[in-house]
């Protein structure tokens, strides 16, 4: 357990620049003679990409997840097949192109899964609860009520008259068989019941002949992902063509990377900060690297409407200090 | 691999690995993954190059007769230096090309096009995947975030496996659709 939370932490700093170089030598040597340490990291790589992909970083880490890890072209294409490959997943799962025996068992697996959440876990023991005692109540009142009815009744028509009328026969009261147990059980198998009267797709179960509906879809609805267009960018405001850069984002791309090319790199390290037509930072980001003359920019489509935008690119010196290195423009149509 | 080596070299390197062909064979396979991956998260682009270039050296110095006793650690030893001279070499290289960079821009509607064939390639390839495989896939990737954890553990037990080994099974196989949808969207283009 302590090995694993170790490797874990030093997978995080490995793949987060928290590394120095020679811890980062002393770890490589150890993955690249270690097959399971290995898989272990490709795992954790790849536990990565699906929560990013899949939204489920919070800023901070996606912030560190595009500026630490998403600098290589390379992995910016396993991040894309990895989008690509869920998402077919999950189309998959939802037209019901599972085999059979998954289909079989999916309704009751997915209200399972709704107990697997502690939250609603808790809210569904909490309200069977009260149903439970609410249920009792009510045939409490309801008995009683039945009772008095009974008793009155009797007592207007003859006093020695033995009634007739139980109100076992009206409403049946928990009984002696209505254990919490038992009543779990027949409440399954009326809801079973329930069920298989109002919605026919489920009555029976699914074969491959018969002309099912697929399952409901239970997440949001799986669209072929558009690819995250790339936009070249060079310093100043307009392209030697004299157009403006024009960045076209598909509506269901997940942003898009500016590629910033500059025509000197002076700077180990680059800050660029987006600001729309109004001067207002969207965006900012630290760390930048230069690759092959050029800074890759990642910015996600949220922070992209409509518009006209500026980066501004500046480079760290040795003091510490930015320094303005190179504008560029563009406009979101 | 260069073309001044041969199959027969490549087999001797192989018998240095393991006695075994087949054995051999999985421990290059292996091994190769591990180069790749060290150059991937060093930042290399051209990782299958590099591992190549890895290979082909350690292949040269078997021929030439270097005592090697352990070819697995040596081509580790190996792939150190060829990174060290990537990356004096992408220094080089870091000069700015005008050309090939406006080539970018122009080629952004190709690459569309590129990353659709991709996707039919995976396609292609899930479908080619064996049945159990498939299922496998679909069901760890069909939970929320907050039902991840319990539903993996559940699917792993399900499968006699705990959740750490689930999750490396599942990796190799996303390994082998990626390779597997590599290799299709090569051909097609």
């Amino acid at each position: 357990m302590n090995k694993n939370t170790d490797n874990k932490k030093l997978i995080e700093k490995f793949f987060f620049g928290g590394m120095t170089e020679d811890e980062r030598i002393e770890f490589e040597d150890k993955f690249l003679a270690n097959a399971e340490l290995f898989d272990e990291i490709k795992a954790f790589e790849d536990d990565l990409i699906e929560k990013y992909v899949r939204g489920w970083m919070d800023k901070a880490e996606r912030v560190k997840f595009e500026q630490n890890f998403l600098i290589t072209e390379k992995r910016r294409e396993r991040v894309e097949f990895s989008r690509q490959l869920i998402h077919q997943l999950q189309k998959d799962s939802s037209t019901g192109k599972v085999i059979e025996e998954s289909v079989k068992v999916s309704i009751w697996e997915k209200f399972g899964e709704l107990f697997l959440t502690p939250k609603i876990a808790l809210t569904a023991a909490f309200a069977v609860i009260i149903a439970f005692f609410g249920t009792w109540f009510l045939f409490q009142i309801a008995g009683d009520e039945k009772t008095e009815i009974v008793k009155n009744q009797n007592s207007n028509i003859a006093e020695t008259q033995t009634p007739t009328a139980s109100p076992n026969n009206a409403i049946p009261p928990p009984n002696s068989e209505s254990n919490p147990e038992n009543s779990n059980n027949e409440s399954k198998s009326n809801t079973s019941v329930q069920l298989n009267n109002s919605n026919d797709s489920i009555k029976s179960p699914p074969t491959e002949n018969t002309n099912l509906k697929p399952p409901e879809p239970k997440k949001t609805p799986v669209e072929k992902p558009a690819p995250n267009p790339v936009l070249a960018l060079f310093a100043g405001t307009l392209r030697s063509d004299g157009k403006s850069n024009e960045l076209n984002l598909p509506k269901n791309a997940s942003g898009a990377t500016l590629r910033l090319n500059l025509e000197s790199v002076n700077y180990p390290t680059f800050q660029a900060e987006l600001t729309d037509a109004d001067g207002n930072v969207i965006l900012r980001k630290d760390n930048l690297k230069v690759q092959r003359s050029g800074i890759n920019l990642f910015v996600p489509a949220k922070n992209l409407k409509k518009g006209d935008y500026l980066i501004k690119l500046s480079g760290k010196n040795d003091a510490g200090n930015n320094e303005s290195v190179a504008d560029f423009q563009f406009r979101v149509n | 691999m260069l073309k001044s080596l041969s199959k027969i070299d490549f087999d001797r390197f192989l018998q240095m690995l393991d006695r075994d062909r087949g054995q051999a064979a999985e421990k290059y396979i292996a091994l190769r993954e591990r180069l790749e991956k060290f150059f991937e998260w060093r930042d290399c682009e051209n990782t299958e190059e590099l591992a190549d270039i890895v290979f082909d050296r350690v292949i040269k110095k078997i021929l030439e007769g270097e005592n090697i006793e352990n070819a697995e650690a040596y081509s580790i030893s190996v792939a150190k230096f060829v990174l060290m001279e990537n990356r004096r070499d992408s220094l080089r290289k870091e000069e700015f090309d005008e050309n090939s960079l406006k080539n970018i821009s122009e080629n952004i509607s190709e690459e569309d096009e590129l990353k659709d064939k991709k996707f039919d390639c995976l396609n292609k390839c899930l479908a080619d995947f064996p049945e159990d495989k498939r299922k496998l896939l679909i069901e760890y990737f069909d939970t929320e975030e907050e039902t991840m954890i319990p539903k993996r553990k559940s699917l792993a037990e399900k499968s006699g496996l705990n959740l750490n080994t689930l999750r490396i099974r599942i990796s190799r196989l996303k390994t082998k659709l990626e390779k597997c949808t590599k290799e299709c969207w090569e051909k097609a283009t």
